[in-house]
């Protein structure tokens, strides 16, 4: 069954402290940050069963983002998804890395009470994780090197980590 | 106007925009690796003020202030400025910050310290490492001390 992953920012989806607060059944609302939607969608990326293209993923990533920085993830079972009653289609990523677009997904008219359904489920049992800056950097340089991105369609902060490290 | 009374005036006035900053963000949503207007003003009063604005930013952040999401965003983004001469300030900001109640600005410390990549912090992280119960941030200390371990060995990768 594939999975999905999601970027986060691990310390909002601690389950250490004190939770006494929280109801049953319910879960802390800092979560629902990290999943925020667009015109009721919710972007995500499809993650193969062997995990062979999460760095692809990352790279498509981080690709979009202003400077090279650590990322948090979560990843969980697409039956989560069905589970929270949400539609999920297949729209091809806007990143400048090519070959990871095709595993981007849009979670569809992704109601409220629907969007706390999945963020409970995701609570409770997403695996949660962390890429380092430099990881990320050795990653897409690679990308950059093999011609798979173009650096001038990197933002400034990442095209100059980028360039540094090629040495140019 | 006395030299001094004249820098006791400065650092007043630095003091006042890093908290007028501060409370700004407080409805701001951050995203790891995205610039925000609160990254951008401290990266500006970084290099307007230097070690008076990271004094600034230390008073608000050791001392327990409510708004725990911005101090994180701090921490992360103090590690990532590109400024020479602040680095040892902000290097010890962030060695004190490893040491607050909050697991979120601990971890927001080892993030920023992984960012400033340097090795003098090393002797902190593994007392931090030491004293961690939070499971998930003992674990993502760790990778920064691998990281800066790794870079005192071979300081020019």
């Amino acid at each position: 069954m594939p999975r999905f992953l999601r970027k986060i920012r691990m310390s909002s989806w601690a389950k250490e402290g004190n939770l006494s607060w929280v109801p049953n059944d319910d879960l802390p609302a800092d979560p629902l940050a990290d999943l925020a939607t667009l015109g009721n969608t919710l972007s995500l990326w499809q993650i193969e069963d062997d995990n062979s293209n999460i760095d692809a993923v990352i790279v498509a990533l981080v690709a979009t983002m202003d400077s090279v920085q650590s990322i948090d993830y979560i990843i969980f079972p697409a039956g989560l998804i069905a589970a929270a009653g949400i539609e999920c289609r297949q729209t091809l990523g806007k990143t400048p890395f090519e070959p990871a677009q095709k595993w981007h997904r849009d979670l569809v008219s992704v109601s409220a009470l629907r969007l706390v359904a999945l963020a409970k489920d995701l609570f409770a049992s997403g695996e949660k994780a962390r890429i380092p800056r430099h990881e990320i950097l050795r990653l897409l340089t690679g990308a950059v090197k093999s011609g798979h991105v173009d650096l001038d369609a990197l933002k400034e902060g990442v095209r100059a980590d980028v360039a540094r490290s090629l040495g140019t | 106007m006395t030299p001094r009374t004249k820098s006791a005036r400065q650092a007043a006035d630095v003091k006042n925009l890093v908290e007028s900053i501060f409370a700004a963000a407080a409805d701001e949503v951050f995203e790891d690796g995205m610039e925000s207007g609160f990254s951008r003003h401290l990266a500006e009063l970084i290099r307007s003020y230097g070690e008076e604005a990271v004094d600034a930013i230390a008073q608000i952040v050791l001392n327990g202030s409510p708004n725990e999401n911005a101090c994180s965003e701090a921490l992360r983004w103090l590690g990532f400025i590109d400024h020479p001469a602040t680095q040892d300030g902000r290097r010890r900001l962030l060695e004190k910050a490893l040491s607050s109640r909050s697991a979120a600005i601990r971890d927001s410390a080892g993030l920023g310290l992984s960012y400033l990549d340097d090795p003098r912090a090393i002797a902190h992280l593994k007392r931090a490492i030491a004293r961690e119960r939070t499971e998930w941030v003992r674990r993502n200390l760790t990778m920064v001390l691998q990281q800066l371990e790794a870079k005192e060995k071979c300081p020019d990768s």
